[in-house]
């Protein structure tokens, strides 16, 4: 006798949900992509943005008389910092609920990996209760090919198996996004601050550069580093990039 | 039976894996960071093969194969590494350190159970 989980619509159900999962991945490693690339865009949409304001400013106070300078200066700088400053500082709100979307995201598809690791093993048991669960007085016929089956679907099901493993790359893609805006974040702060303490000659500067080169040794996979490299055009060569083997033996 | 040790900062990597093994006749030992792992290893498990991470929070995967590579008992173990990682450099680093082999994930069951009937004897 089937289990009641074992029902042609617990399996159509458990399949819908492998298939949806692998969707999600592909979806997943698309928007990633493209989800870097824009972060390094916007990077350097801020810089732009605060250069052009500044040098507007500037500009602007270079065509006033030195002596109207002190009395001018408050009027036109200003507004335009405090602008960018409020800018920037929006980031920061903007980047914490991106990170927490982020963070469920990797939170619901291990949970649903985890089920989905559940739902196949049960289908697997299920399976292998059939074959000594079969009547005696069956054709022998219809034994060989139930067992035929099985045996199938059981092969079928540990591939299945392995493949969740997707779910640890898409983890660890993730997770540098969340690093990477967790960067941007540190960056923009830092702009606001540099910004209202532009007379401090003290001033310690992180400059972006160095911010990039933070996320580029976190990297844990070369596809990372080279998205990296190509988003950044530069001719790089991956450091001791290796032969595409998936498995290799010392 | 051959006993395998996954150690894997991941619970989907630990049960996806485990899960694999076991039903090609394994029996398996699991742990979720390297630290733990090690505390087993001193503690004189009886291991067959290791299976580890590269990437994990606190001790990463080579350090803790450094580590058990000093223990007598596992002087001659396989190790194996599962990882996202595929830069030559940090092979060459796991090789060493005393790794057997190196599996990038994700990796397809064949590719696993038959890599480990080629360093499990």
């Amino acid at each position: 006798m089937l289990q009641p989980r074992m029902s042609p619509g617990f399996l159509a159900s458990a399949l819908a949900a492998g298939t949806a999962v692998f969707a999600l991945h592909v979806w997943l490693q698309a928007a990633l992509a493209s989800w870097l690339v824009s972060l390094l865009a916007g990077l350097c949409a801020v810089a732009l943005l605060v250069a052009g304001r500044l040098a507007a400013a500037g500009g602007a106070e270079t065509k006033q008389a030195p002596e109207q300078e002190q009395a001018v200066t408050p009027k036109l700088q200003h507004p335009v910092i405090d602008e960018v400053v409020g800018e920037l500082r929006q980031v920061h709100g903007f980047n914490q609920v991106v990170r927490g979307h982020l963070q469920h995201v990797i939170d619901e598809t291990g949970r649903a990996a985890v089920d989905l690791i559940g739902h196949l093993h049960a289908i697997d048991a299920a399976l292998s209760r059939i074959e000594t669960q079969l009547p005696g007085t069956a054709e022998a016929e219809v034994l060989d090919a139930v067992r035929d089956g099985s045996r199938t679907l059981s092969a079928m099901l540990l591939d299945a198996q392995a493949a969740i493993q997707f779910q640890d790359p898409c983890r660890q893609e993730i997770e540098q996004v969340i690093g990477a805006l967790h960067l941007l974040d540190e960056h923009a702060g830092m702009l606001a601050r540099r910004l209202e303490q532009r007379e401090d000659p003290d001033f310690v500067f992180t400059p972006i550069a160095e911010h990039l080169e933070t996320l580029y040794n976190r990297y844990v996979m070369e596809s990372q580093r080279l998205r990296h490299d190509a988003t950044l055009q530069r001719d790089r060569p991956a450091a001791g990039a290796g032969p595409s083997n998936s498995v290799e033996l010392f | 039976m051959k006993t395998i040790f996954l150690v894997d900062d991941s619970a989907t990597i630990l049960l996806s894996i485990a899960s694999i093994l076991t039903k090609a006749g394994y029996a398996v030992e699991k742990a979720p960071n390297a630290e733990e792992a090690l505390r087993k290893f001193q503690s004189g498990t009886k291991v067959d093969l290791l299976i580890t991470d590269l990437n994990m929070p606190g001790m990463n995967g080579i350090e803790l194969i450094r580590e058990v590579r000093k223990l007598p008992d596992y002087k001659f173990m396989p190790i194996l590494f599962l990882t996202t990682e595929s830069q030559q450099s940090r092979k060459q680093e796991a090789k060493e350190a005393g790794a057997t082999g190196w599996i990038v994930k994700p990796a397809t069951a064949d590719e696993l159970l038959n890599t480990i009937k080629l360093v499990v004897r």
